[in-house]
Order: structure tokens, then sequence, then C-alpha cells
């Protein structure tokens, strides 16, 4: 690459761009190293009517997660402990509450075999996978169909 | 200082047209290109992708998994296996029997059964498996996951793995 300076001088500039591509290296490796990546993760839930066998105890407690349309989780227990409480998915505080629920049971030593998971017809997928989000760390099976 | 000899032969490369190019630079900048995807590619041991049209929930505990399987995805608008489109979600609407379950589905998903077990009965190192990717939009109600579901569970289909994105 050359540049004339003026017709009378006759001399040739040369222009080094060596240096200029050097720097946009340095600057691409620093971009490409501080960019996140997408990456996809996966829940895992089971179809109901396969996690319990003949030889499955009858559960101490059982857990029915019900979305509704008003974005609210109505956790149902039934059995050794009976009570309803309701949750907002828009709350990441009353998740939390909603795991507390779980962990007490646990704490309880009380039998949990899998947490069933439903919601009402108009219920976007996206707050069912906010309620499996939460129930992951709770690692008891989740079962999502109709209940 | 630049001899006569020097300025004759630019004068002269300059008047048959020929460049001489300085591919260094360059290749220093393809290798630090080529190293970047080549570690974005290992990062994923499988390869899943949705279609354009499908914007997948985020979720922060989501796990990652080791084996690949059946691929149901559910976009705005359609329904499909393995990347290949079955039917629309208004047909789902129109189609679902009294158990819940979609005949075309069904179809579909014993033909991919038979090709398993075909492909299981050849080679020893493959087994039937019982699970299945599900790939939905974040804005498909459950209405049209419900009976999905249905349809996998009553082909033997219990391990369901909901994509969804890494927050």
């Amino acid at each position: 690459m050359s540049a004339n300076l003026g017709n009378n001088s006759g001399q040739e500039v040369d222009l080094n761009i060596t240096p200029i591509i050097d720097c946009f290296t340095v600057l691409i490796t620093f971009l490409l190293a501080s960019a996140s990546f997408l990456s996809i993760g996966f829940f895992e839930a089971y179809t109901p009517g396969v996690t319990a066998s003949a030889e499955t105890l009858e559960p101490d407690v059982e857990v029915i997660l019900k979305v509704n349309s008003k974005q609210i989780v109505e956790v149902k227990l039934k059995g050794k402990i009976n009570n309803s409480t309701q949750f907002s998915i828009t709350e990441p505080l009353a998740l939390e509450k909603m795991e507390k629920i779980i962990e007490k049971i646990r704490e309880e030593k009380l039998t949990l075999n899998q947490i069933l998971l439903t919601a009402e017809n108009d219920v976007p997928y996206q707050n069912l996978i906010k309620v499996m989000d939460t129930l992951q760390k709770s690692s008891i099976p989740v079962v999502m169909g109709d209940f | 200082m630049i001899t006569k000899k020097k300025l004759f032969q630019k004068k002269k490369l300059r008047e048959t047209g020929t460049m001489s190019l300085q591919i260094t630079s360059m290749a220093d900048i393809f290798t630090i290109l080529l190293v970047f995807l080549l570690k974005g590619i290992a990062s994923d041991a499988i390869q899943i992708s949705p279609a354009n049209a499908t914007t997948l929930p985020t979720g922060i505990h989501s796990q990652s998994i080791t084996e690949t399987s059946l691929q149901i995805e559910i976009t705005k608008s359609d329904l499909l296996v393995e990347k290949e489109k079955i039917m629309s979600l208004d047909e789902i609407a129109k189609q679902i029997l009294k158990d819940e379950t979609i005949p075309t589905l069904t179809q579909k998903l014993e033909k991919e059964r038979e090709r398993q077990r075909f492909i299981a009965k050849t080679n020893d190192t493959v087994k039937i498996s019982n699970q299945v990717i599900v790939l939905a939009d974040q804005n498909v109600p459950f209405s049209m996951i419900k009976p999905i579901l249905k349809t996998l569970a009553a082909q033997g289909y219990s391990e369901v793995k909901f994509a969804a994105i890494k927050e």
C-alpha cells in the first residue's frame, strides 16, 4: 500500500498495515474471550404413570403444584401434612419459600416420591420452566401432566 | 536508503500489476478465530439448535445431557419431530382424541420406535431409549404441551428433557 505525496516531490510513502492488523488480532481475542456463548440446558421431568412401581411404598406426603393463568403456583400437600399455599411466580423470593416447604418435608423425614406439576391450559411454557427451575434443587423427580 | 535498483523493481511491479500480500497477520487472526470456534463446538457435547422462530425459555439450574435422543420441537406454529414438520398447532387442537393423544404424533413415534428397534438389532451398542428432548417456545400454552406429553407417555417415552437456555 503506498501514497503519493504531491506530484512534484515524487516521494512515495509506504503504509505499514502489519501493526494495525496485530492490534485488531489482539482486540478480536479479547472480544471473543469476553463473549458469552449461548448454551442449552435441560430440566428433567417424567410423564404420568411411570415413576411409581408396584414395590414403591405409599408416600407420606403427596405434593401437587398447579400453575394458574394469574402467574400463581398453588402448592397442595396431601397425606400426613394437609394444607394449601399460594406463591407468585413473578416474585423470586416466593419461589424460594416454595422450595423451603419441600425442604421441610424432607427434614421431617417424611417420604416424598415425586412432585406432581400441572397447569391451567393457557399458562405459557416459560412459567412452568420457572417452577421446574426451583424444583431442580430438591432433586425429587417431577412428574408433569394433568392431575 | 532506497537504491535505484529497488525503485526500478517497485516501478516494474506496479506496471505489471502484481502485488505482494502479507498473509502472516491474517493467518494469526484466522488461527485465533478457529481456536474459539473449535472451543465453542467442543463445550457442547450434543448439538441442539432450535428452529429460528423458537425462543427457548431461560433457566438457572438446568443441567447438561450426555446422550442424544429423539427431539420434539414445538414452535409458535408447528410441531416438529427430528426437525421434520408433522403438523401445525392448530391441527393438534382439532385432532386431540378423547384420551388426549394425537394420532399423527402417535404414528410418527411408532415409526421412530421401529427405526430404533431396527438399529438396536443390528448394533448391540445402541439401546432403545425412553428419553425424549422437548424444545418448546416459551409462549406455547400448556394446552399444547399436555396432549404431546400424553402421547409420549402412551408410546413409552417416560423421561422428558425440557430444553432451556442457561442463564
